[in-house]
């Protein structure tokens, strides 16, 4: 194990000792686990950065001081060096540059490279964003006031499997294939939208698929979406409403003004435009402007087997199948069953046969409070909106209306779930130590 | 607001324009804390009229600089200490850390000794006035959200009224103040120049720089909107400097005809009293005091902001303390110790606010000379670096700047060797 400090300026040598020059930089070859060093880039003694492939690196060795030089295996008349291509991903420009620490859900700068050899292969096997690798990039010796300030210091490495790059030139494109933010849980995206600025916060939605975009904005805080509306584009803003259901869109849509929303609307496919208006008619905080409209219904006509096959078609999410809504060929909503209920009826009875009548719903103007003690009362899970002539116009789950009453607070309170997952590890070392 | 903002749709420009003003106007309007109140109070009084001429250059002066961060700021979204860090190196990041640090913290020192000269003058007890300021500062800071807090410091920036009064209440002759703003009338004399370097140093600031740009980037200003920002970047120039016109007029239309000579703000505020009465003395301490508690508040702020911003450290109020340890160790320190060493009795206050000065002075050409080279840096600025008639008159400003803030540096060691 050796850092990229610790290289940095040393000499290169060919197979006889002679010194070519100091090393510079390493051209490096992306990849998931780790990124694999394809070549050295050395200042030549005529001054000239010159690379050469890693095929003709033979080690890297050690004196009794502990300083590097980098050896090669040929004499130096029998290499060939060529110059930097302006397309190759070098080491150097990894420093000083933010980058998000996926697994730890945080932005953090690096501050210098941990290289490991693995096989025949040196790879940059993870970034130090710790105080001592800051105060080794300072230069600051290894001597008594040196031992001093490091004993006061801690390393931190990130593996290069949990780095995500966070920068607008080439090196954003690096990990393009396979975006390891996309496989953070939204919520966690989205809390870390918040700790940057609206820039940043661009570039990682652009990097995001639509559906986890549509996610994480609906996730996000208020400033958050309120800087995602005034940083992209219309046409995208509308690319992910339209990938989401109306009524998140709408809650999305609140804080925009009323002509923003217009040209928004112009831009989205006229049912979904026609629907979001719809819902952007009732008061706020009503059971009309929170419920979701995308209900999963059955008909009252429908045998067991075919209601059965029917949800085996839709493949309706698990908060839709709690209680299933039956409604009559007009939509009006008739009554409620249970999946048991269903599961362990007579296959060829038909629904109205058996269901729940007279369903409990609540109003379109219900308030939220209103629908929050129904649910409780009831032991719901979610309760069927209607309007006046009983037709069914949407639903709402539980969650959504313990977001609208708990206190904000709540909501702004940071780690109240442990996610379980493998940990990552932090290599955590104490410093002096570098060298296995 | 929501409804009422969407009624209003005639004035949204208006209101856009307010959306985004903030941190120009915070920025410029700082730069009249109480070591500029003190600044340019003595140079009314030393020096009359004579001095008012260098109100226009320095408006213009200011907001050249304040433009290029915030142009900076817009294009590249990332803080000034980013930029160098990422562009420059990391060891120059650090010394310009560790030199505004000192730089702050003297003048956040100067800024508590402003608030206890200004209670003094109202008869307060400096001690629970000093203290309470302290606590009222860090409790807005620690505890209230930065959308109010901007609020605030727009708020604290109406007490600047207070000199565009007293200016009026001591009746200058408006005829030679119209006059002498055009003509320029250097004295050969040495405190003349001293006088005249202090105005500039205390006008441009490098921690301004740091502040505007970070403030700039935490807007999310768009580079289609940037022609807001540049307005209120203009607008606030004008008017610091035309609160800094007040104050020198309110001391050189009574102080300097009657030969009295002054060494702070509130000696300033106290001897104006027989001449411009007591409503124009009173009005002037109100404004030291609330520029004092300005600085106060927002020079630990953005100096916990700019150096966990270049070191990487977690930042922002709206964190809690074990999230960002450093960053509320930095601000509590430099509140406490400000606080404190002002009312230890023993502690020389002069030197350590003369020696932040010469810091001061110091990293101004430093943080310029980076400021041009990033702002010229085609993969940074991309077509939106400067011209080149636009670089001429920044590199001709910025070497007049060295010039005079390295006589000023030597001439505050000199003082203070002799002394």
């Amino acid at each position: 194990m050796v850092f990229f400090t610790e290289l940095f300026k040393q000499s290169v040598m060919d197979k006889e000792g002679r010194f070519l020059g100091s090393l510079c930089d390493f051209v490096f070859r992306d990849g998931i686990e780790y990124a694999t060093i394809t070549h050295i880039i050395y200042l030549s003694k005529d001054n000239y950065k010159k690379k050469l492939s890693w095929k003709h690196v033979e080690g890297i060795k050690q004196d009794e001081k502990g300083v590097c030089s980098i050896i090669l295996n040929e004499i130096s008349a029998n290499l060939e060096p060529t110059f930097i291509h302006e397309h190759d991903l070098l080491a150097h420009e990894l420093l000083d540059k933010q980058i998000i620490d996926v697994a730890g859900v945080k932005v953090v700068r690096v501050n210098d490279l941990l290289l490991n050899k693995i096989e025949d292969d040196l790879c940059i096997a993870g970034v130090c964003v710790g105080t001592t690798s800051f105060v080794r990039r300072l230069g600051i010796k290894q001597n008594a006031f040196g031992k001093m300030i490091y004993s006061m210091t801690s390393e931190k490495v990130i593996s290069w499997k949990y780095v995500e790059p966070l920068e607008t030139n080439k090196h954003l494109h690096l990990k393009e294939s396979h975006t390891k933010i996309a496989e953070m849980h939204p919520g966690d995206i989205a809390d870390l939208m918040g700790e940057l600025s609206p820039k940043e916060q661009m570039i990682i939605f652009n990097k995001l698929d639509k559906k986890t975009a549509a996610k994480t904005l609906v996730e996000a805080e208020p400033k958050v979406q309120e800087s995602f509306f005034k940083g992209l584009k219309i046409q995208k803003i509308a690319e992910l409403l339209e990938s989401m259901p109306s009524y998140r869109a709408v809650d999305l849509l609140a804080s925009v003004d009323d002509e923003k929303v217009k040209l928004i609307l112009q831009h989205l496919s006229p049912e979904k435009a026609q629907s979001i208006e719809e819902l952007r008619k009732y008061p706020e905080n009503t059971a009309g402007a929170l419920m979701r409209t995308d209900v999963f219904t059955l008909l009252d006509t429908f045998t067991a087997t075919q209601a059965l096959n029917h949800i085996k078609k839709m493949k309706p999410s698990a908060d839709k199948t709690h209680v299933l809504l039956i409604a009559d060929k007009e939509n009006h909503l008739v009554g409620t069953i249970s999946l048991r209920t269903l599961l362990n009826a007579n296959q060829k009875q038909r629904l109205h046969q058996f269901m729940k009548k007279h369903p409990i719903a609540v109003h379109l103007y219900a308030t939220k409070q209103d629908i929050a003690t129904a649910l409780e009362k009831y032991n719901y899970f979610m309760m069927p909106v209607i309007d006046e002539n009983i037709k069914l116009k949407g639903m709402i789950t539980a969650d959504e209306i313990l977001t609208q009453v708990i206190p904000e607070s709540w909501i702004r309170r940071k780690l109240i779930v442990k996610r379980v997952k493998k940990k990552h590890k932090h290599i955590e070392k104490q410093n002096g130590v570098h060298h296995a | 607001m929501v409804c009422i903002m969407r009624k209003w749709t005639y004035f949204r420009s208006f209101f856009f324009f307010f959306s985004i003003v903030g941190p120009g106007i915070i920025s410029a309007i700082a730069d009249n804390d109480a070591g500029g109140i003190t600044t340019f109070s003595v140079a009314g009084a030393s020096y009359g009229y004579s001095m008012f001429w260098t109100i226009i250059p320095l408006a213009l002066l200011l907001i050249i600089v304040q433009e290029m961060c915030a142009r900076m700021g817009v294009v590249t979204g990332k803080g000034l200490a980013d930029l160098i860090r990422e562009n420059v190196s990391l060891q120059l990041t650090v010394l310009l850390m560790i030199g505004l640090f000192i730089a702050n913290f003297g003048t956040t020192v100067a800024e508590f000794a402003g608030i206890a000269a200004a209670s003094q003058i109202f008869g307060l007890n400096k001690y629970v006035v000093v203290l309470g300021s302290a606590v009222v500062v860090l409790f807005l800071i620690i505890r209230v959200n930065y959308k109010y807090l901007e609020r605030v410091f727009l708020a604290l920036c109406l007490f600047y009224v207070t000199y565009i009064l007293s200016g009026i209440l001591a009746h200058p002759d408006w005829q030679t103040v119209g006059w002498s703003m055009i003509t320029p009338a250097v004295q050969p004399l040495l405190n003349y120049w001293v006088i005249l370097v202090g105005i500039l140093g205390t006008s441009i600031t490098p921690w301004m720089q740091f502040y505007l740009q970070s403030s700039i980037v935490e807007k999310g200003i768009k580079i289609s909107e940037y022609v807001y920002a540049k307005w209120e970047i203009i607008l606030s120039g004008i008017i610091s400097m035309g609160i800094s016109f007040f104050i020198m007029l309110a001391a050189a239309a009574t102080l300097y005809p009657h030969g009295i000579h002054i060494e702070t703000a509130d000696q300033a505020a106290i001897a104006l009293e027989p001449f411009a009465g007591q409503l124009a003395s009173l009005l002037f301490a109100v404004g030291l005091f609330a520029a004092a508690f300005f600085g106060a508040f927002i020079l630990p702020l953005s100096t916990a902001y700019y150096i966990c911003e270049a070191f990487g450290w977690e930042s922002g109020v709206n964190k809690k303390y074990h999230e960002a340890p450093k960053f509320y160790i930095v601000i509590v320190a430099m509140v406490v110790l400000s606080a404190a060493i002002v009312l230890i009795p023993s502690v020389p206050l002069i030197p350590l606010i003369i020696f932040s000065q010469v810091v001061n002075g110091l990293m101004l050409p430093f943080v310029l000379v980076v400021m041009l080279y990033l702002i010229n840096k085609e993969k940074i600025m991309g077509e939106h670096a400067n011209s080149a008639f636009y670089n001429f008159i920044c590199w001709l400003a910025t070497i007049l700047l060295i010039i005079v803030t390295m006589i000023m540096v030597g001439m505050t060691l000199w003082g203070f060797i002799q002394k």
